[in-house]
């Protein structure tokens, strides 16, 4: 009942059911990359270079003559990739930690709650090219920086459902059964404070791909060749007044990408109404 | 020798405003196969009595005295040694089925998960062992209705399914908090029918916390009254509704529907700040000069009937 309600009310908005065939044909070009891109994406061409759009080249070529569209589709790959990986490895890191401290409170909370605030005094992505700059830039190293910063936010979240999660009945009933803490906090607290992580995770997907861009952007994510979107504009910025196409078309799939996450989260957010669900 | 025998207990919480005695030297034993029933008006400390027993109160609350359970106190174990009991030997129903089960997990998930911890059984065999739960707590269909989500059940099932999880792995006694509470007076009386053949089968000690006279007067051998935070009267259930002894205990009959729902004037003494006489003294139509000033004792009005009163010294 509360799920066909939920994927009533998701179904109802436009705009999110955009959002989700957008991200779905996204997810399907990065799986099929190997099969839908035009040319390799390595291939350089020089007689080819800085060719604008056309038939044989649907996005143009780049200073090297490398096919953009094959660079995108590849790139969609990569972004993809990378930014479930560091949502995987935030939330599940931010909500283990938050369920700690909002389950025991007292010290341990005080502690890791100090330790957030600590942390999100910094700007996310200045902390993130600090990182960068200590460890060096790179694929994994990216994931690791953005990862680094990005679990604050399922923390507290986490915690807070955990401190009204704790005090519910089923969990007294729980501890009268003789259930574990370890028990509880998986069987009992997790479950319950999802609704408001998955909401999280959906619009916290727009802004990682954001950052991984932006560090491609400045030279320290991704590494050429490897095509990337936010390398890819970095690359393009040099000919943008005569070849704006090399920057228009990446750019152009950051804004969509971004915005479908956005949208999809929106509307998962006003279905299952996180609110209604932890504090029932 | 009694199963639980509670002796001299005191649990109390620090507030800002000073510390509240929610409950205060209280003792009282249940032998085996008896069912006691505590009975007094909201904020007596009836609800926080019942955690104290399994230790289930939060840090911040002092609790002091002896609990025996077959010879060990429970205020002493270790919390290892406590997991074991709760559940196993001592179950707790819970007031309020609408919200003493967890939404996210089937009800046949959490009616297995006591056999699961406490009987070793696998998930499978012990999905079996619910069902057979649910089907001895009448439950229509319980093949079905263990797959369903709390949500799906009506009041008077969830608080069915409450009782088979506290009867689950057969313990020798059970702590019912308000077993009746938010029930309409159709299902009251059917779950009261129900405790009350679960009770014969299953020759376990019941303690049962409620506000509802009648409810206690089906289910109980004995019956205690509590009145901010002690014990006023302690009688067999003959006795009590024969022949109350304590005034508190009378007004309280009183003040039933059926016996005129005379209301008690005044209203229950605040549990930082008690009167420091006989608590009931500001309220008691029989108050004399010593009650303002000398706290009574329980005092014995004559055999198994007890009463906090100067009347009877």
């Amino acid at each position: 009942m509360q799920k066909t309600r939920s994927l009533n009310e998701f179904l109802k908005n436009k705009a999110s059911v955009m959002g989700l065939i957008i991200i779905l044909l996204l997810v399907m070009t990065a799986a099929l990359a190997d099969y839908i891109s035009p040319y390799d994406t390595d291939k350089v061409v020089l007689k080819e270079k800085l060719k604008p759009p056309s038939w044989q080249h649907p996005m143009g070529t780049d200073q090297l003559g490398r096919d953009v569209l094959s660079r995108i589709i590849y790139g969609t790959r990569t972004t993809f990739e990378l930014s479930m990986l560091v949502v995987l490895f935030t939330s599940a890191f931010g909500v283990f930690i938050g369920i700690i401290a909002g389950y025991y409170r007292g010290i341990v909370d005080e502690i890791l709650m100090r330790l957030i605030d600590v942390l999100l005094a910094f700007p996310s992505i200045i902390l993130a090219l600090v990182i960068i700059g200590a460890i060096g830039p790179g694929v994994f190293n990216t994931v690791l920086a953005i990862s680094l910063v990005g679990w604050l936010f399922y923390a507290r979240v986490a915690r807070a459902s955990t401190l009204s999660i704790r005090e519910k009945e089923y969990v007294e009933g729980a501890r009268a059964m003789g259930c574990s803490d370890a028990y509880i906090c998986f069987f009992y607290v997790l479950p319950n404070c999802l609704p408001p992580i998955i909401v999280l995770m959906t619009l916290n997907l727009g802004s990682v791909i954001l950052s991984i861009a932006s560090l491609g952007y400045l030279g320290l994510g991704a590494q050429p060749p490897i095509p990337e979107w936010g390398t890819m504009l970095n690359d393009g910025k040099e000919y943008l007044r005569d070849c704006p196409w090399l920057s228009v078309f990446p750019g152009l799939m950051i804004m969509i990408s971004v915005l479908a996450f956005n949208f999809i989260g929106d509307g998962l957010r006003d279905a299952i109404d996180p609110r209604q669900l932890v504090i029932k | 020798m009694s199963l639980l025998s509670v002796e001299h207990l005191e649990s109390q919480f620090v507030t800002e405003d000073g510390i509240v005695k929610a409950v205060d030297d209280v003792s009282f034993e249940i032998a085996n196969n008896e069912t006691l029933g505590l009975v007094g008006e909201s904020g007596c400390g009836k609800t926080v009595l019942a955690l104290s027993i399994l230790r289930l109160l939060s840090e911040n609350t002092k609790t002091r005295g002896i609990i025996r359970y077959r010879g060990r106190d429970l205020l002493q174990l270790s919390e290892d040694d406590l997991m074991a009991i709760r559940g196993r030997e001592i179950a707790q129903i819970f007031q309020n089925p609408l919200s003493s089960l967890n939404p996210v997990l089937t009800v046949g998930f959490q009616i297995s998960e006591p056999f699961m911890l406490h009987q070793g059984l696998k998930r499978k065999a012990a999905r079996i062992k619910a069902v057979e739960m649910l089907e001895r707590v009448r439950i229509p269909l319980p093949e079905e209705r263990a797959r369903e989500y709390p949500h799906e059940f009506s009041g008077g099932m969830r608080q069915r399914a409450m009782i088979a999880m506290g009867l689950a792995c057969k313990p020798s006694l059970i702590i019912a908090d308000e077993p009746t509470r938010g029930l309409d007076v159709t299902i009251q009386a059917q779950v009261v029918e129900l405790m009350k053949e679960l009770i014969k089968e299953s020759c376990a000690s019941m303690l049962i916390i409620t506000h509802d006279l009648s409810l206690a007067a089906e289910l109980c051998d004995k019956i205690a009254v509590m009145y901010s935070g002690e014990i006023l009267e302690y009688a067999g259930i003959q006795d009590f509704f024969r022949k109350p002894a304590h005034p508190y205990s009378k007004c309280f009959l009183e003040s039933l529907p059926a016996r005129g729902m005379k209301p008690i004037r005044g209203i229950s003494p605040s549990l930082i700040d008690p009167p420091p006489g006989c608590r009931f003294c500001p309220r008691c139509d029989h108050a004399r000069e010593e009650c303002k000033h000398v706290h009574p004792d329980l005092m014995k009005v004559k055999e198994g009937q007890y009463a906090r009163c100067h009347i009877y010294a």
